[in-house]
């Protein structure tokens, strides 16, 4: 199953994401905006990866959510394909309505707003199932409870939900996959870190699961661990992992 | 006691304007001839409305006097053509403290919001119904509220 990792002007992590889906197994590559839908053909999943999208004039991820290789994202979304957005990418997700999903097609049913601090967020974070894992395609092969390690890095992550309506569904449907470990540093309501739509096929996770995928990219204590082992220290690691379920699902 | 409106707009070309007009264009509103943006302020205190207008002038932090202008407004509500967009609950206890700092006593509110006209391609003020297919893309109603004439 070919994937595309969609680049957007202002996107910074495509690298580091298509470097994570492949060394994954996943057969991956770079498809950049302007390439439009067509573009887009022949491939069956989708990654939009994190950044600054159209330097989130407007709003963070708004531009992008109505650009037209996006409207072919949707569509492939709607019939099943598998779309996981990270950061700017689950920023993106969101202003398409795609998560949660449980309202009008291509109208936002929730928001990454502002962090409850009014300013940008930069730390390690630790993401914790909160599902069943059969809940989400991508986390199906997961134990539950499981605990992913990624890095927090953004101004508006915080999840908000229209209504009272939208909040009871994502609730009673388990749409919420991830939560921050210790509580959700940037105020998101049900210390949401990761959401779901309703069939489970697209992932909106705005911590770095790609920054945290090998153990040289972990913290002091993490990396310490393998001191003298250099093999072990080049090893993939952490966030890794989720990009090894995303390339199960594709398999 | 006076409540001042005044719309603090750039004078340097607005990149977010014009991104906001290409994805409103790409989104089939053809109607659609030129937007334009600016912040609104509106601050109520116990002054003569030409004080609170010299207090916003001297706070930077709402008005650069290098990058802006500032144009006083009829009234705290949009006119036609007009989508202005806020954040609910959102409070400006900063800017009201700078205000006092300038000089102005007794500030009893400071509201600010996103301030979007449309207009179609003769220059007009565009209809409402332009204005609701525009509206989710410049505000996401789960944490921001659109107002429309």
């Amino acid at each position: 199953m070919k994937t595309a990792v969609i680049v957007f002007p202002g996107s910074n992590s495509e690298e580091e994401t298509l470097r994570a889906a492949q060394a994954a197994g996943a057969d991956a590559r770079l498809v950049w905006w302007f390439e439009g839908r067509a573009a887009l053909k022949g491939f069956e999943a989708f990654i939009l990866p994190g950044g600054f999208a159209h330097e989130d004039r407007i709003r963070a991820g708004a531009v992008a959510a109505r650009d037209p290789i996006v409207s072919a994202v949707i569509d492939a979304a709607q019939h099943g394909a598998p779309v996981l957005g990270i950061c700017n990418g689950a920023q993106i997700l969101v202003e398409t309505g795609l998560v949660p999903g449980t309202g009008e097609a291509g109208r936002p049913q929730a928001a990454l707003a502002p962090n409850i601090q009014g300013h940008y967020l930069d730390h390690f974070a630790e993401i914790e199932l909160a599902v069943s894992p059969e809940r989400c395609i991508f986390t199906r092969h997961l134990a539950a409870g499981a605990r992913i390690p990624a890095w927090a890095s953004h101004g508006e992550g915080r999840f908000r939900f229209r209504d009272e309506r939208t909040r009871e569904r994502v609730r009673e449907e388990r749409l919420v996959v991830f939560t921050y470990v210790g509580g959700a540093p940037n105020g998101a309501e049900f210390d949401c870190a990761a959401l779901t739509n309703p069939t489970g096929n697209v992932l909106a996770v705005m911590p770095h699961p790609e920054r945290a995928g090998w153990r040289y990219q972990q913290p002091e204590r993490v990396r310490f661990e393998a001191r003298g082992d250099r093999a072990a220290y080049l090893a993939p690691y952490g966030g890794s992992h989720l990009f090894s379920l995303f390339a199960q699902v594709l398999a | 006691m006076s409540l001042v409106a005044v719309a603090i707009e750039l004078k340097i070309p607005d990149n977010t304007a014009f991104t906001a007009y290409d994805a409103l264009l790409s989104m089939g509103l053809d109607e659609l001839g030129d937007i334009k943006r600016s912040d609104v302020w509106i601050v109520e205190a116990d002054a003569l409305p030409a004080e609170i207008t010299h207090a916003i002038r001297r706070t930077e932090l709402i008005f650069n006097p290098n990058k802006h202008m500032l144009r006083m407004l009829n009234s705290d509500r949009p006119a036609s053509g007009e989508i202005w967009v806020a954040v609910p609950g959102r409070t400006y206890e900063r800017e009201r403290r700078l205000l006092e700092q300038a000089g102005l006593r007794a500030v009893r509110s400071v509201e600010a919001c996103t301030r979007w006209l449309l207009l179609d391609k003769r220059g007009a003020p565009c209809s409402r119904a332009v204005l609701e297919r525009a509206r989710d893309l410049l505000a996401n109603p789960a944490y921001q509220d659109a107002l429309i004439a």
